[in-house]
């Protein structure tokens, strides 16, 4: 068991920054998809009802 | 050990509320399942969903899919006992998606095939014995695959809504889940499934970033580091530390597995870019969905490691129940949906639940229909074709395939009652996936970028993409057993040595070069030989397109 916990701060840092970055990006993401998606199916359905 | 179920559930903020919001939430999933019935009237629009699927509605069904409940626990358990260190699959598989993304690397020339399952591909390249063969080990190993999938989800609802955690109230949500699935998915088939996959992306999206923060401001980032580097030192945060709960082997299967697989070749998500409009949309939809596919691991690890933290800071009479020699049973899966039943505030609760049951229910369906058409496309209706000469009706083929959903259904019911196994639940399904994976992925690529490929040669690799069982830690302990015995050899030490990873490379490696091999020794006759029979099967849900 390691004294300092900080020895491993580069590794910490670098995966924090990778949570960071992938929750914004998705929150973005999730946005654009939603509102696309929702166009998306009422185009499927009015092409399965023909 | 005894559980302190009343401190638990006296902690958990689920109240009568959010059973309302789970109630109404469900209720309109149902109808929706039941309302779309109407346009299931052929094979394809009842499993392809008539391949009218855009890139935007594409990604959202494919996240709901692969973003299931499952997804979220072994995930969350994999944070929870390997810290910091398991965000390296997310990374894999980011990347592995937008690489396929990019590149369109077997699933746009596959859509471009215009078939609906990967063994109908089979058929057509290598003939009808391969596409049978193929469905057989696909459906087997994905029915397996999926065989822990009801007994994590029930565990889920259990520790997050504070049920008591003994195994009734296990087996009464079990039973419960399996019978809203079964109706749902028997009912609408694909068109169902995509609409509440869409319903779900839009909830759980927003729900999974919502809880992320409050995660983070309940129990804190520093803490969150403090707690992994004490609790797992350099291995909870490198995850090519040996020793820890990863490795090098462990790593490097990963880019097969999750980099991959995950993506390109597992059916459901490939049944995903069949369903699309064009091979190009194929490669719109991958490229966007590597942010999700990267999130659907990354988020629930976090959890999970922050449900370590959250446990590890806690009054030893409940933190002992989760850290320690004398945690419970199952104690990396249950960590997570307790933690979030005392962090989330009632309401918000209600909603992550809900969402939760419905990324179950989303995999679930999705699993279940891909399975049972496998099963009637590729296994039952070429046989029938052989013994009666005659095709099935389309009438015929979708009852076929309820029969065959429900069916799994009690499957799945009864192994996740009477399953033991030790493996973590991300090794079981990888090295159940992997039984089809190996064998699917050397096939698929050698028969749609090498044209010395041979049917012979997918046969084989066929085969021996098989033997990724041995990874199975029952199965491999079983054979070391046995072996080194015979050998006089340490078996203690080879059990620790020899990890399931290992077995799925040596297994990849083997299929790889038996294929090629096997083709370049027993090339086909003439090029196409295998495909004259696959003229004689009149395919009514590739026809009917």
């Amino acid at each position: 068991m390691p004294d300092s916990p900080n020895e491993f701060s580069a590794w910490f840092n670098f995966w924090m920054a990778l949570l960071y970055a992938g929750l914004g990006v998705f929150a973005v993401v999730a946005v654009v998809v939603s509102v696309r998606g929702w166009q998306e199916i009422k185009t499927m359905l009015r092409k399965l009802k023909e | 050990m005894l559980i302190a179920e009343t401190t638990l559930s006296t902690y958990s903020n689920f109240q009568i509320v959010d059973w309302i919001i789970v109630g109404c939430y469900l209720s309109i999933s149902l109808v929706i399942g039941i309302l779309v019935t109407r346009y299931a009237t052929s094979m394809t629009a009842y499993i392809g969903a008539g391949r009218s699927v855009g890139p935007w509605l594409g990604v959202a069904t494919m996240t709901g899919t692969e973003m299931g409940l499952i997804t979220v626990m072994y995930m969350a358990q994999s944070g929870f006992n390997g810290g910091f260190a398991a965000f390296h699959m997310a990374v894999i598989a980011g990347a592995g998606t937008l690489l396929v993304g990019l590149t369109g690397f077997i699933v746009a020339p596959l859509r471009a095939e215009r078939v609906l399952t990967i063994p109908e591909y089979y058929e057509k390249r290598f003939g009808r014995t391969a596409r049978v063969v193929g469905g057989i080990i696909l459906s087997g190993a994905g029915i397996l695959n999926m065989g822990l999938f009801l007994q994590v989800g029930a565990k889920f609802i259990v520790g997050a809504t504070g049920l008591s955690l003994d195994g009734t109230a296990l087996m009464v949500v079990m039973t419960v889940l399996l019978i809203l699935v079964l109706v749902y998915t028997v009912l609408g088939g694909m068109i169902s499934v995509i609409l509440t996959d869409y319903t779900q992306f839009v909830v759980l999206s927003f729900g999974v970033v919502a809880t992320t923060l409050l995660a983070i401001n309940e129990v804190g980032i520093s803490q969150m580091h403090d707690a992994v580097a004490r609790g797992m030192g350099e291995a909870g945060f490198n995850p090519m530390v040996e020793g820890g709960e990863f490795g090098i082997s462990y790593v490097l299967f990963q880019l097969f597995a999750a980099g991959i697989v995950g993506c390109a070749v597992w059916p459901t998500a490939v049944s995903r870019a069949l369903a699309m409009e064009s091979p190009k949309a194929v490669k719109k939809q991958y490229t966007i969905s590597a942010i999700s596919f990267t999130i659907r691991f990354l988020i629930p690890m976090f959890w999970g490691i922050a449900a370590f933290t959250f446990f590890v800071n806690s009054p030893s009479d409940i933190g002992n129940q989760f850290i320690g020699d004398n945690a419970m049973d199952d104690a990396g899966l249950y960590a997570m949906p307790v933690f979030l039943g005392q962090i989330l505030p009632t309401g918000l609760l209600g909603l992550i639940v809900a969402a939760m049951i419905a990324a179950f229910m989303s995999t679930h369906d999705s699993y279940l229909l891909c399975w049972s058409s496998v099963l009637t496309q590729d296994v039952v209706a070429p046989i029938a074709k052989q013994v009666s000469d005659k095709d099935l009706t389309n009438a015929n083929r979708i009852t076929l395939t309820r029969v065959f959903i429900v069916l799994i259904g009690a499957f799945i019911w009864g192994w996740g009652l009477f399953y033991e196994g030790s493996d973590s639940i991300w090794n079981y399904m990888v090295i159940t996936g992997s039984i089809y994976a190996t064998g699917a992925i050397v096939v698929l690529f050698g028969g749609l970028y090498w044209k010395r490929a041979s049917s012979t040669g997918a046969l084989v690799a066929l085969f021996a993409g098989s033997t990724a069982i041995l990874g199975l830690e029952p199965v491999r302990h079983f054979l070391i057993e046995g072996l080194g015995t015979l050998a006089g050899l340490e078996t203690t030490y080879w059990k620790s040595t020899i990890t399931s990873s290992m077995v799925g490379l040596f297994s990849l490696g083997l299929t790889t070069i038996l294929f090629i091999a096997v083709s370049l020794v027993f090339p086909d006759q003439v090029r196409g030989e295998a495909n004259s029979e696959k003229t004689a099967i009149n395919n009514e849900g590739s026809n009917d397109a």
